[in-house]
């Protein structure tokens, strides 16, 4: 008993620190004065000084945080409205769209991407912050679709027959009743999406119009051009970032298990 | 306010017979029990008079005006659902006033019937309470308030007390009774317990298997079903068999007795509730018209009020209740004479 408990805890541990220590020694070196990874480390902020500077990171975030912003508004609404439509309606192909539902997750984005700028290019969409929130709200529906159809689960269809009962019609029944019952899910799948899109790369790379680009992309051509620590000072500010969204989104959705 | 009229319901979910021509009316302002065993279409009938299901055939009728193509939020009843399903995310102040609200009633006027009603089912004061923060009881009085506050043409409950205890459901039995009296609107109950709709009800109705097999008054039910299955359904019945000889019939447990009509086929079962039987230790002491049959006590159960006598006739066991009279017991073992009168003795044919 007592083998099998620190087994299991020297596991939970070694897999924490696979994951967290190449993240703690980027951010570590981050605060480095020095450019070539000298140790010891020298406490400095000069690289989030120069990211003050940097006028290429701050638009390539304003455009991320506007991709990420619109594509979660889009994909949360009708990623919501898809899972009201599986829980609500029998139809004869629902098996069907649920399952073509999710290849997004599956199928590797790289192939996605291509498919996406041979399409777009094909119907006269190309290329653009336009084009990279359409491409966003793909990847990311189904998590929302998931996440908003797993609070479905526990709700009790008898709600909306009592709305209906006593007057409501469609909408106020889905506005008044069904809504707001869903509403932890709907925030943690807003939460989902968002994240899906900051972090998105390879289809930002690949729908990116010249000059138009967010911030992993830009950080991806500002390390083939030459590694600067200022990477890792931008890097540890998404980190920091997404780490927020994440803590939002174990708030209003559980994970499995119980609390 | 309404009559409620119902023509050849029939509905199939896949090859299941749900409903199978249920056809009954019945007054404004009655209270009416559907009862039957589980899985007999209690829930699927109610669900179609509200119009969450529609019929595969029939017609339904509220105040003598079709109502098949109405959907549910225009049909103006008010329902009690067996989860009671009150809205969580608002308190009981917004559940019981949700009906008013999408009727587009002034905030002011929505507070005062909220009042009222909450007044009703003796809830005042609980407005701000979110539904987890109430008993189950109370719970169920939200729920009715809320299906009653819109005034509506027909009220359905579905088994609106059967997840409360027994002390409970017998005091919510009498307050429910009470304020359908008081709004006098018309109502549907589905039960499973039967006495709860022979205590309620101005009228019952008793579904098999999709059928409704009988329907009338709680009184003319008990007294004159037309089927074993309602002779057993509602109350307590001991069935016996035998077969006909002229006018009379020749029990398997022994004695020949007289029924109260003539038996229509050679071989019957006799069906006689267990509080219409006399028990006796002499032979004879019953006036000479009444049937009799012989047996031996096996048990008694002592009740205070009452008494159950279990009595072995031949190969069967027959209940008798008496009233505590004399504070006497029969004891185990000791012969008697069981009689009752033939107008009490139903005869029906054994298929
Ligand atoms: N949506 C449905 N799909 C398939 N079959 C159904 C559906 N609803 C009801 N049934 C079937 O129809 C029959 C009648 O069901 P119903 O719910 O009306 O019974 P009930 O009398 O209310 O029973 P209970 O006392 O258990 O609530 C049952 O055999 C049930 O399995
Ligand atoms: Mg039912």
């Amino acid at each position: 008993m007592n083998f099998l408990k620190w087994t299991g805890r020297t596991y939970l541990v070694c897999i924490l620190l696979f994951l967290y220590v190449p993240i703690l020694v980027m951010v570590a070196l981050s605060f480095n004065e020095s450019q070539l990874y000298r140790l010891p480390i020298e406490w400095s902020t000069r690289w989030y000084e120069a990211l003050a500077n940097n006028s290429k990171l701050h638009s390539a975030t304003l455009n991320s945080v506007t991709v990420a912003f619109l594509s979660t508004c889009l994909s949360t609404l009708l990623g919501t409205a898809v899972a009201l439509a599986f829980f609500r309606y029998h139809f004869r192909a629902k098996r069907l769209l649920q399952i073509l539902i999710f290849p997004p997750i599956t199928i590797p984005w790289l192939i996605i991407g291509t498919a996406m700028l041979v399409f777009f290019f094909w119907v006269g969409i190309g290329r653009g912050l336009h084009a990279m929130v359409l491409g966003h709200v793909a990847l990311s529906l189904p998590y929302v679709v998931i996440v908003v159809s797993a609070r479905l689960k526990s709700f009790d269809s008898a709600l909306e027959d009592a709305a209906r009962s006593l007057g409501a019609s469609y909408w106020q029944t889905t506005l008044w009743v069904t809504v707001p019952w869903l509403m932890p899910g709907i925030i943690a799948a807003a939460l989902f999406a968002f994240a899906v899109s900051l972090d998105q790369f390879l289809i930002s790379y690949f729908l990116a119009a010249p000059g138009v680009t967010t911030l992993p992309v830009e950080i991806y051509t500002a390390i083939r051009k030459g590694f600067t620590p200022e990477i890792n000072a931008i890097s540890t500010l998404v980190i920091i970032l997404s780490m927020l969204l994440l803590l939002g989104v174990s708030r209003f959705y559980r994970f499995g298990g119980r609390d | 306010m309404a009559s409620v009229s119902v023509q050849n319901l029939s509905k199939k979910f896949g090859s299941t017979v749900a409903l199978d021509q249920v056809s009954f009316e019945f007054e404004d302002g009655k209270f009416f029990a559907l009862l039957g065993p589980s899985g007999s279409g209690k829930t699927t009938l109610l669900r179609m008079i509200a119009g969450f299901e529609n019929p595969d055939q029939g017609s339904i009728q509220i105040d003598g005006k079709v109502v098949d193509h109405i959907p549910v939020e225009k049909r103006d009843i008010g329902m009690v659902f067996q989860s009671y399903a009150l809205f969580p995310n608002m308190d009981v102040q917004a559940n019981v006033g949700f009906g008013l609200r999408v009727r587009g009633i002034s905030a002011s006027e929505t507070k005062r019937l909220v009042g009222e009603a909450l007044e009703l089912v003796r809830l005042s004061g609980f407005d701000d309470r979110r539904p987890h923060q109430l008993s189950g009881g109370q719970r169920q009085r939200v729920a009715l308030a809320r299906a009653i506050v819109t005034k509506p043409r027909v009220l359905l409950l579905d088994e609106p007390l059967s997840a409360l205890d027994r002390t409970l459901r017998l005091e919510m039995e009498i307050e429910l009774k009470r304020i359908q009296r008081d709004v006098g609107i018309t109502t549907i109950f589905v039960t499973h317990d039967q006495e709860e709709a022979l205590t309620m009800s101005d009228q019952i109705g008793i579904l098999n298997e999709g059928q409704l097999v009988q329907h009338g008054s709680p009184v003319d039910i008990y007294e004159n079903p037309q089927s074993v299955f309602v002779a057993r359904f509602l109350g307590e019945a001991n069935l016996l068999k035998g077969q006909v000889d002229g006018s009379s019939v020749n029990l398997e447990v022994g004695g020949t007795i007289q029924t109260r009509s003539k038996p229509a086929s050679p071989l019957v079962i006799c069906s006689i509730r267990p509080e219409k039987i006399s028990i006796h230790k002499e032979k004879n002491i019953a006036p000479s018209s009444s049937n009799q049959i012989a047996g031996r006590v096996n048990e008694h159960i002592f009740n205070g009020t009452s008494l159950t006598y279990l009595v072995q006739c031949g190969d069967q066991v027959v209940r008798v209740f008496v009233q505590n009279l004399s504070g006497e017991l029969i004891a185990p073992n000791t012969p008697v004479h069981l009689s009752f009168r033939p107008e009490d003795t139903l005869v029906f044919p054994d298929a």
